[in-house]
């Protein structure tokens, strides 16, 4: 059978009103029709962020499509038809749903003093400024404006700077102006895609 | 060839299936009724016929014409029984018409493409000729193909999808309205119009009965539902899908239309 796709006709429900093709009553269907709570998803083709083989996943998200309503994120999958994983994934991968939505997610800064074996609320201004200082303090001690021949490094070895995969492209390029401009050379990021 | 008993249970599953859905569903009890009668015939149909494949003849020119024409009188004695009042008078019909109409129905619904015969010729036609065509798919190599909106293997039309395990996925494979034979199709595509933008894609789901969903295509305006085994291991995709004649009316009111309608008209 030849079929071209101009041939993919339409068929509806019903036969005649009320009945289906077969002659079977829709009243009861259309009542449970009416009942069903009936949610619209979009599936989205993604990329996992984490590592460097660059899995393939399908995130998908409910919502009916409204303008300015950001759809919520329900369920992440492996994608099958990916040629690099073919719908598997790893522990990271399968828990990216929680990376986007998570119930536990720290919501304000948190600090740990020294000698504390607990986390307490700090907040945004006062948590900079902590930061600030001891930055400023720490690289006051060890900067180094010229190594032992006497060349110019503007290095300071003493401070490192841990990023994440999931960092975007423009968290990372403030981290590496910031970064490099106070002479920080341990750069660490993880982005392998 | 499939072992006889192997058919048999994948028959049998089939049927305790419906009579547990029947349960559930009870909107959908009179097509379940029929579907549950419609599904033991065609375990005797498929049981009685032990036809070796030839791989190099199309599986539709190897259908058994005779084993067909003589379930035929079989199919429209349990329609008169067990279907609604239109289907009954449509097999009172052709029961007076005799064998040869019975043959001209069997050869369109072999041949032509669906929109050439009643509703109840197509339910007619594909419950004698579904178990002899899938006694023969089953005994071909499964074919890997992903660009196909028709049966590889028979060039039937897809009826439904179905989502299979597939890592931490799942793969989707169309199922064929004429020999039952799946063939794996990509996801997020729209096997009828070739549309693959996402916006365009939607799929609709209900709590109630969230193995079974809707995938739409907003472009073309046709539907498929499709099982999800990944969310109940226990579906019998065929069943199932039937069952929830429910969303087929639901995505009928939203302003979509399946391409080929299953065994029971939904």
């Amino acid at each position: 059978m030849d079929l071209s796709r101009r041939a993919f006709l339409k068929t509806g429900v019903a036969g005649t009103v009320g009945l289906s093709v077969l002659g079977f009553d829709l009243q009861p269907l259309q009542a449970q029709s009416s009942s069903l709570k009936i949610s619209r998803t979009t599936q989205t083709r993604s990329t996992c962020p984490y590592c460097s083989v660059s899995c393939g996943i399908i995130i998908h998200t409910i919502g009916d499509g409204a303008k300015n309503v950001t759809p919520q994120v329900v369920h992440v999958e492996g994608d099958p038809d990916h040629p690099i994983n073919r719908g598997t994934l790893c522990p990271k991968g399968s828990s990216l749903l929680q990376d986007i939505v998570n119930e536990r997610r720290l919501l304000k800064p948190q600090v740990r003093r020294p000698g504390s074996d607990h986390w307490e609320d700090i907040g945004w201004d006062q948590a900079i400024d902590e930061i600030a200082t001891r930055t400023k303090t720490l690289r006051d001690a060890d900067f180094i404006e010229k190594d032992a021949k006497g060349q110019t490094v503007n290095r300071w070895e003493s401070m490192a700077f841990a990023g994440g995969c999931t960092d975007t492209n423009e968290f990372n390029y403030l981290v590496v102006k910031s970064m490099r401009a106070m002479g920080v050379t341990c750069l660490e990021n993880q982005a392998r895609v | 060839m499939e072992t006889s008993w192997i058919a048999e249970k994948r028959w049998r599953d089939r049927i305790s299936r419906a009579r547990e859905l029947r349960q559930q569903h009870p909107a959908a009890e009179a097509a379940l009724r029929l579907y549950e009668a419609t599904l033991k015939f065609q375990t005797d149909v498929a049981v009685g016929s032990k036809t070796l494949v030839q791989p190099e003849i199309s599986l539709r020119e190897q259908i058994n014409f005779s084993s067909a024409t003589s379930a035929m009188a079989g199919i429209l004695s349990l329609a008169i029984e067990y279907g609604p009042d239109a289907l009954a008078v449509e097999a009172r019909r052709l029961e007076h018409a005799g064998p040869e109409s019975w043959v001209k129905l069997l050869e369109s619904a072999v041949s032509a493409d669906p929109s050439a015969r009643s509703g109840a010729e197509d339910f007619f036609g594909r419950a004698c000729l579904q178990p002899l065509a899938e006694n023969l798919q089953t005994q071909l190599p499964k074919v890997a193909n992903s660009i196909q909106a028709t049966c590889p293997l028979c060039g039937g039309l897809p009826q439904m999808a179905v989502l299979r395990p597939e890592g931490e996925g799942a793969s989707r494979f169309l199922l064929c309205s004429f020999c039952l034979g799946e063939w794996l199709y990509r996801r997020i595509a729209c096997p009828w119009c070739g549309e693959e933008d996402k916006e365009k894609l939607p799929r609709y789901s209900a709590e109630e009965c969230a193995h079974v969903h809707v995938e739409a295509c907003d472009t073309c305006k046709r539907y498929l539902k499709a099982v999800d085994m990944t969310m109940d291991g226990l579906a019998v995709p065929l069943v199932d899908e039937a069952a929830l004649a429910a969303l087929d009316v639901w995505a009928d009111d939203h302003g979509y239309a399946k391409v080929i309608r299953n065994l029971l008209g939904f």
